[in-house]
């Protein structure tokens, strides 16, 4: 059985001023597959996610060149709108960042608010659905009308999640999900992104080789800006080609 | 990704029903050494596979406590059972060179397939008391075995046995009296999975 190929990475390169961040970068993805990217700090992987829904370019002195063909659109072309596209591809951060003020109706909602075009009838079963898939419903259905930051941070981090599905996205960027939640917390996001994989394609920065092995069917391994091997995880994290990839993944380099 | 540790036990327990059943089937005069080699060969397969797959599910799950035992016990006990399959072979090209039935040996192989069978449930139910029993029984199964090879070398002596057919009985038992070894072996991985512990080279062997 074998699945689409959703996302073609094509010669991409990232600056940040003068440092060249994201080295020639072709890879591709499949749909409803998930992929780690793993590699010491600094070594660009947050930058090349964030180069997947053209949130790099935001910061200043920043550019990206190359192609990055989603469902056969390439995202950089000069038509499309980077705004469409940060809509549309949600990314998931370090810290849950639900919007303060917002209720968590609200906040599950926002993106499909800002599209416009929904019946309310249709927000809230959206919302519904979308809060299920986070693995958050049972927790929140009672007080949907609470301050999305009243919740604890892993329920916080569901919520964002939760946003991120509203959009029914293409594809799902996490940039370290888990790095401020406790091992529960983790437990549940990781067995939310294994439940995730069924519908959606999603690519996850982490610094937790053992998150990595554990829910990734690719991996990547980065360091300063190259992608020095990528693969399927099984044979990363058992019999890796590449001489650093066994080093960093043994814990004798990074 | 279905590696779990569930996944484990189910296939190792496929794998144990499938010797079970050849070592039955080496001691019954209708079954052919062709039968016998089709279950060992799948039993075999099993073994590459389950091997492979703890090998996986240990690097990319990187498991702790209980979970980890399980994957090494499971890789202990897929060799052990290969081995029993191993043997099961041996047994059938024994029993197709005797020329007559030995009530002798029935004995022996009824205990250690029993030895087999609790040391495969004791798995499944996670009884250690049961494994127990099994490492006790295994002294019954090696006095049966040095009794058979008594018996059969005093009998070729006296010329009561012919001499071939002697050496095949002899080999029979010292087939069963290792699988009553694996056996044990099983049992002992057993009580490792479920407890922790290590009860093997507890007792000191004795001078002869």
């Amino acid at each position: 059985m074998d699945k689409q190929i959703i996302l073609k990475v094509k010669n991409l390169d990232a600056h940040f001023g003068t440092l060249h961040a994201v080295k020639n970068i072709n890879l591709e993805y499949q749909e409803k597959s998930v992929t780690a990217i793993i590699g010491p700090s600094g070594c660009g992987k947050s930058t090349y996610i964030r180069c997947l829904n053209r949130i790099h370019e935001e910061l200043p002195n920043s550019f990206v060149t190359g192609q990055v063909e989603l469902k056969g659109q390439d995202i950089y072309a000069p038509e499309v709108d980077p705004v469409e596209i940060r809509r549309n591809i949600g990314m998931v951060f370090q810290k849950p960042t639900p919007f303060p003020g917002m209720s968590i109706y609200e906040n599950t909602i926002i993106g499909l608010k800002l599209q416009g075009g929904h019946s309310k009838s249709e927000l809230m079963d959206i919302a519904e659905a979308s809060l299920k898939k986070a693995f958050l419903w049972e927790e929140v259905k009672d007080k949907l009308k609470k301050e999305g930051t009243s919740l604890s941070g892993g329920q916080q981090q569901r919520l964002c999640i939760a946003r991120a599905l509203a959009v029914n996205p293409p594809l799902l960027l996490m940039d370290e999900p888990t790095s401020a939640l406790d091992p529960i917390a983790t437990a549940k996001i990781e067995e939310l992104i294994d439940e995730l994989r069924k519908e959606y394609t999603v690519i996850i920065v982490t610094h937790n080789m053992q998150q990595a092995s554990r829910i990734a069917d690719y991996t990547s391994f980065f360091v300063s800006g190259d992608l020095i091997e990528h693969g399927k995880s099984e044979l990363i994290f058992t019999n890796p080609t590449n001489k650093k990839t066994e080093d960093y993944i043994t814990g004798r380099f990074g | 990704m279905n590696l779990t540790p569930d996944f484990l036990r189910d296939e190792i327990l496929k794998m144990a029903a499938l010797v079970e059943t050849v070592l039955n089937k080496s001691a019954k005069k209708d079954v052919t050494l062709s039968e016998i080699f089709e279950l060992e060969n799948e039993i075999n397969k099993f073994h590459s596979h389950l091997d492979d797959e703890c090998f996986k599910y240990i690097a990319l799950m990187k498991p702790s406590a209980k979970d980890l035992r399980t994957a090494i016990c499971t890789m202990k006990m897929c060799a052990e059972l290969e081995r029993i399959a191993d043997q099961a072979v041996k047994i059938k090209r024994s029993f197709r060179k005797l020329s007559k039935h030995y009530p002798i040996l029935d004995l022996m192989i009824e205990d250690v397939e029993r030895m087999v069978k609790n040391s495969i449930n004791s798995f499944v139910q996670g009884d250690i008391k049961l494994a127990t029993d099994v490492l006790q029984h295994d002294q019954v199964v090696n006095e049966l075995n040095k009794n058979i090879i008594q018996n059969s070398a005093n009998e070729i002596k006296n010329n009561t046995l012919d001499f071939d057919e002697g050496i095949h009985v002899m080999h029979l038992a010292r087939n069963y009296e290792r699988i009553g070894d694996l056996a044990t072996n099983i049992a002992e991985d057993l009580i490792f999975l479920e407890s922790g512990q290590d009860v093997r080279h507890q007792v000191p062997k004795q001078e002869r």
